[in-house]
């Protein structure tokens, strides 16, 4: 099947395969998700795409009981903040188990969001993330 | 600079009207304000429009149906933020000396515009495809108040019970009914802690102002109202583990705004505000300086924002009871303030209202701290 990015420059192929990616300015440091053009500091053009951390800890979450974008809900969300300093936001993955606590551990994975025709009629499948507990099997999860 | 006054005001009525378009709506309000500020309308000298969903011609639409064409118009969007926008730049048309009078008229109509049944969401934004949408933001949020302040799910219902009361005095408003506790608490989840009765419902509705020159006030009205301040910002950029209850760049265009007026917080007499969600007025206390840091739920509890409290925070009904079409609440806002001030309020009059604050924010950009657009002004007896 074909597949496209949610979203355009924030998941890269590095080595090990797919993986989250920010920017990094080379003047003064500043991080930022998604990568930005101009630094949001310093407005400098010197920035290079890093990898983010791939876990981060959960600070805020809700559920919605409305479709929101192209998803059935009932949808789990939350702001993970991860160890660069930035905050994300993402549908969570968790098993029925698994209790929501602020301040838990989770990890980025790279999965399927959605399906969606494309002009033929035929199915793409867009790629973005969830953030699922750590240690939790991952049966969307997308290696290379 | 020169001293800007507000003329006239108007609204229509806000409520589902699939009848009529969001051009009908703010030809009403436009009307109102004309009627009410007692000129003929052909001496508006500029135009601004606001209208959040649909609408690159709203202006000129509502204008042709007042007798207003050929003077310079302007189509204004900045989400929830686009009525005080609106205003702003008149305000500024006139305080600067480019225009003498002016009319700002801010209308939507959801139930007929293409958001209808939706949750509002950003488009085309990042955290928009991951699912994102205005409850579900303000909820996140709410969360915290609980967890950093100690909310319980009685004091997020708090704003919304307090308005709908306050709705009730208001000949305008969509909802004119009280809610009790039970009522809310048990309404369904839209995206937890924050549920339906907690959520301001889709509106179609238009409000309009006139502004003008100290000389033109004079000749119209005794009723001299001010526009004090006026002042728009936007989101800054998300900074590590930010504090997000509490908007930083609200709180800084407050005290901006009470520096430039020569006053304090402790001076205003009645605020009108975005309650869009019950929980948000909460924190809003603290933003804008009524109380300190980590006192807001005790500040609120202790009747201090009520309609006869020490500051009485949306004694229209605000957004929750009555209404929210996008573009017109910035102005409906401002409209509510003057008249507060002009002692016209009716059964939801604060007494002696002297000195006014009109706030609106609004929209959602990943990458900055939401809203991303908003205003504040101060208006004075």
């Amino acid at each position: 099947m074909e597949r496209r990015m949610f979203y355009s420059g924030v998941i890269s192929e590095r080595e090990g395969g797919l993986c989250v990616v920010g920017g990094k300015c080379q003047h003064c440091g500043a991080v930022s998700y998604p990568q930005k053009e101009m630094c949001h500091q310093c407005a400098s053009e010197s920035i290079i795409e890093i990898p983010l951390s791939p876990k981060g800890k959960l600070y805020s979450y809700t559920t919605t009981t409305r479709p929101v974008s192209n998803f059935t809900p009932p949808v789990v969300l939350g702001y993970v903040d991860l160890p660069e300093g930035v905050r994300m936001f993402g549908p969570l993955d968790l098993d029925a188990d698994t209790e929501l606590e602020i301040g838990m551990e989770l990890e980025i994975n790279i999965c399927e969001l959605w399906k969606e025709p494309d002009a033929n009629g035929d199915d793409v499948s867009v790629i973005g993330y969830r953030f699922k507990a750590v240690n939790q099997l991952e049966p969307g999860g997308i290696r290379l | 600079m020169r001293k800007v006054y507000v003329l006239g005001v108007g609204q229509s009525m806000f409520g589902k009207y699939k009848e009529l378009l969001a051009t009908e709506l703010g030809t009403t309000a436009a009307k109102a304000a004309i009627k009410d500020a007692g000129i003929n309308p052909k001496k508006i000298q500029v135009a601004y429009g606001s209208r959040a969903i649909e609408g690159n011609t709203a202006i000129q639409d509502i204008m042709k149906n007042v007798g207003v064409a050929e003077i310079e118009m302007n189509n204004v969007e900045n989400a929830c933020g686009s009525g005080i926008t609106a205003t702003n730049l008149l305000y500024r048309d006139i305080a600067y000396g480019i225009y003498d009078i002016g009319i700002a008229v801010g209308t939507d109509s959801m139930s007929t515009s293409n958001l209808a049944g939706k949750v509002l969401a950003p488009q085309k934004d990042i955290d928009g495809y991951l699912g994102i949408s205005m409850p579900s933001y303000f909820a996140l949020i709410a969360r915290r108040l609980m967890y950093d302040y100690g909310a319980t799910l009685e004091d997020l219902a708090y704003p919304t019970i307090k308005n709908h009361i306050n709705g009730c005095l208001n000949p305008y408003s969509m909802y004119k009914k009280r809610l009790t506790i039970e009522d809310v608490l048990a309404s369904p989840i839209v995206s937890d802690p924050i549920k339906v009765l907690e959520c301001c419902p889709s509106t179609d509705g238009a409000a309009a102002v006139i502004l003008c020159t100290e000389e033109i006030a004079r000749q119209y009205t005794a009723k001299l109202i001010r526009m004090e301040t006026s002042i728009i910002r936007s989101g800054c950029f998300d900074t590590p583990q930010r504090d997000i209850v509490g908007d930083r760049v609200v709180a800084d265009m407050a005290n901006a705004s009470y520096e430039m007026a020569g006053i304090g917080p402790e001076d205003i007499d009645v605020i009108e505000l975005h309650d869009a969600f019950s929980p948000e007025e909460i924190w809003a206390y603290e933003t804008l300086g009524l109380c300190k840091k980590g006192e807001a739920i005790s500040f609120m509890k202790s009747g201090a924002v009520d309609l006869g409290g020490k500051i009485p925070v949306n004694p229209s009904g605000g957004l929750l009871a009555l209404g929210h079409p996008i573009a017109a609440s910035g102005i409906r806002v401002l409209n509510e303030i003057t008249l507060q001030l002009r002692g016209e309020a009716g059964e939801h009059q604060v007494k002696n209202a002297k000195t006014g604050l009109a706030q609106m924010v609004g929209g959602y950009v990943t990458g900055l701290v939401a809203p991303v657009a908003g205003g504040i002004q101060i208006l004075t007896r």
